[in-house]
């Protein structure tokens, strides 16, 4: 029986595979609207212009998807649940032996520390770099977004609940917040400005929206807009990574929302 | 200035306010029934044609950027959409917690919806559709149960493969056209290539899995069952629209040309697949929120059938079939909800509860009646108009396999009638049954679907009218010999 259905799976599998390898083999690759994004001068990083210009809309999305994703490890740990007697059960289990604790595993020796701290502040300081630079420079939110919270992940990871560098879950709640809200306002104020959903101004009135150089194409939004999802991206990485860590809070939430099921 | 992408914003800002808004009940409570007005009048503000994101319009011969587009029969869809959406969210605060999460992931859910319906970009279309596979999972552990994570966690698994797989697809199709705008595409893909057709084929897998179609139903199935159930209405809503949002792309893209044949027979067998699957299924169920559920993977079969047939009136069939649908199913979620305040959903420990609660009771009958097919019903519009879709293009076997189908459909939904509403219990059951109340809010959502199936049911014009000019612009008639 078992050894039947293997069979079945290979051979689709099969199939599946060299039919999709039949029509890679084909590929005649048009150029097609890329030639428009190259030609039409908008910054000088091209694949920011592209991100933030041409298709600034999907960056939204793919932006929000990251926010969703946040917001269901957040329901996954136990906000707004409609029932939580399983997840109290689950957190309540007596540990079991290859649990790792941090009483098991012990501390780092000062070797790893002395170089975790200066590294992690240095990846700061390259993040905050590269989300600003976005529009002129390789880079942007996402990169540096992504920078900022591995610099945070690090020293969590060689300092604990010690770590010098530390940022309260709350606080990274609204900054996720602040930064999609940023990014769908400013859409909406291109709206008033343009006519259009995330029309890129360079001014209002006579105000420049972004100073610049005089020889240098004035960016408009697209800074702004990098700005905001590097906020977005730094809250949201960290956010998970802070929900695998801490288990305190989140026994504390399920507390809280047993108060709130029983009154 | 045209407000079109109002549709899709106001949503998705209220979602992060109402993310912020944890623990203050009050507030979650008010702002909840006042987005849940704004949003019936969101439909109406858009105006009807193309919209450019950003103003990047034509340059060069090619739609530089992201469009929009708007016409009749999309209005219809999403002001049905915002219909349920809102009867949900307001149903959803007769809870006795005020859930802002399950608020903020519904407005995202209809957000994204709403933008899979009007994109006219193949990549934007992708991304919504991401979106929309976490919000459903995100709604589902909502409820918190053991089961609840498991299924979600089958479903994210399916999806990581899916979603990817139709990522490739887009990418096949951008490679070989050049561009991802779906007005533009249709220019390029005239000639036989096979790289088209693996895009074209890796599309048609995201298209199962977004709407339940099988290989995927059993996910689907989880999905819906474990919810609670008003919750399983909106999650039932949104894959039934993304599945007319996905067949109006396949068919605006490749409907007519000479290669597509082979995939048009594959889509109308996991049509029928769905349809004979879900009912055969739903027939061996002891649990009323599953029964219900692998009805809705029925009915996702014949919206499938229907758009797949690829006719003008198959189109249109279709679509208000899928119209139909998401109100009587929405109405029948409601009831097993208001159903499981008072004891589980389990068929066989439930009974006698047509005493208690009469007019739910006529109310539920009315929803099975629409779904069964029976006239003056709107189920009873739609599916004449699908057999007589499938009858034009000489195809009796399809419109032998609905009726079929259909007096499953309506076996199943009358002995779960029985063991819900008629069934004789003891004199305890009857005591417990009255120490618990009703939600009233859901009754009154129940009393508004089940009006619309009614009003649909005598008028089905009100709608269809507003169907037909999109439908011959996609549709080619053809006739087998």
């Amino acid at each position: 029986m078992n050894s039947k259905r293997d069979l079945v799976a290979g051979i689709s599998f099969f199939v599946f595979g060299a039919s999709i390898l039949y029509s890679l083999s084909n590929m005649h690759v048009n150029p097609g609207v890329n030639l428009v994004y190259l030609t039409h001068y908008i910054i000088p990083n091209y694949v920011c212009s592209v991100i933030f210009g041409w298709r600034a809309y999907d960056t939204l999305g793919e932006c929000l998807v990251l926010v969703v994703a946040v917001m269901v490890s957040w329901i996954i740990f136990g906000k707004s649940l409609y029932d939580n007697t399983y997840l109290k059960e689950l957190f309540k289990a007596p540990e079991s032996d290859d649990y790792i604790t941090l009483h098991g595993w012990g501390e780092y020796t000062p070797i790893i520390k002395f170089l975790a701290f200066p590294a992690s502040v240095f990846m700061v300081a390259l993040g905050i770099v590269t989300i600003l630079g976005g529009h002129i420079t390789p880079g942007g939110g996402f990169q540096g977004g992504a920078l900022i919270a591995s610099a945070l992940i690090l020293s969590v990871v060689a300092f604990g609940s010690k770590s010098p560098l530390w940022f309260d879950h709350k606080y990274l709640e609204k900054l996720e917040a602040i930064g999609a809200l940023t990014y769908l306002l400013l859409g909406v104020v291109g709206m008033f400005i343009g006519g259009y959903y995330l029309f890129i101004f360079t001014s209002v009135g006579n105000l420049p929206i972004f100073p610049a150089p005089k020889e240098i194409v004035t960016a408009g939004i697209i800074p702004y807009l990098n700005i905001a999802v590097g906020l977005k991206v730094l809250a949201g990485l960290s956010t998970a990574a802070f929900l695998l860590s801490c288990e305190k809070v989140i026994i504390e939430r399920i507390e809280k929302s047993e108060e709130i099921l029983n009154k | 200035m045209n407000y079109l992408p109002m549709i899709i914003i106001f949503p998705l800002i209220m979602a992060i306010i109402m993310n912020l808004l944890h623990g203050k009940e009050n507030i979650v409570k008010y702002l909840t029934f006042l987005i849940a007005i704004i949003l019936i009048i969101l439909p109406f503000i858009g105006q009807y044609g193309y919209y450019y994101f950003g103003g990047f319009g034509v340059i060069d011969g090619w739609v530089s950027g992201i469009a929009y587009y708007y016409n009749p029969l999309k209005q219809v869809v999403l002001v049905v959409l915002a219909i349920i959406a809102s009867l949900v969210l307001i149903t959803g605060m007769g809870e006795k917690l005020k859930n802002n999460m399950f608020v903020t992931l519904s407005l995202m859910g209809f957000a994204s919806v709403a933008a899979m319906v009007l994109a006219d970009d193949l990549f934007n279309f992708y991304v919504f559709f991401e979106i929309i596979s976490i919000v459903q999972v995100g709604l589902l552990f909502l409820s918190g149960t053991e089961e609840a994570y498991k299924s979600g966690l089958r479903y994210m698994i399916m999806g990581n493969i899916a979603a990817s797989l139709m990522l490739l697809g887009i990418a096949f199709l951008l490679a070989s056209t050049g561009t991802l705008n779906i007005t533009d595409m249709k220019n390029y893909i005239l000639s036989d290539n096979p790289m088209i057709f693996g895009g074209l084929l890796l599309l048609v897998v995201g298209l199962a899995y977004g709407s339940g179609l099988p290989p995927f139903h059993n996910v689907k199935v989880d999905l819906y069952a474990r919810s609670k159930g008003f919750i399983s209405a909106i999650l039932q809503t949104y894959s039934k629209f993304i599945l007319v949002g996905f067949m109006l792309i396949i068919l605006k893209l490749f409907n007519g040309l000479s290669y597509f044949s082979g995939t048009h027979a594959v889509l109308l067998a996991l049509g029928v697949l769905a349809m004979v699957f879900g009912v055969v299924m739903a027939l061996l169920q002891s649990d009323y929120k599953k029964l219900l559920s692998y009805h809705a993977i029925s009915q996702a079969g014949y919206v499938a059938t229907g758009l797949a047939l690829g006719t003008p009136l198959g189109i249109v069939a279709g679509i208000f079939h899928a119209i139909n649908h998401v109100i009587y199913k929405s109405a029948l979620f409601l009831g097993a909800y208001i159903v499981s305040h008072k004891k589980g959903s389990d068929l066989h420990k439930l009974g006698g509860l047509l005493p208690i609660m009469p007019s739910v009771a006529f109310m539920v009958l009315c929803a099975k009646l629409a779904i069964s097919g029976v006239p003056p019903f709107n189920g009873f519009q739609s599916k004449w108009m699908l057999a007589q879709a499938a009858m034009q293009v000489n195809m009796p076997e399809i419109a032998i396999i609905m009726i079929i189908v259909s007096i499953g459909t309506f076996v199943s939904m009358m002995k779960a009638f029985y063991l819900i509403y008629l069934k004789p219990v003891d004199e305890e059951t009857i005591k417990e049954y009255q120490s618990r109340g009703v939600p009233k809010l859901a009754v009154f959502s129940l009393f508004i679907l089940t009006s619309l199936c009614i009003i649909l049911g005598i008028y089905p014009e009100i709608v269809t009218k507003y169907l037909f000019s999109y439908a011959n612009e996609l549709g080619v008639s053809y006739c087998l010999k």
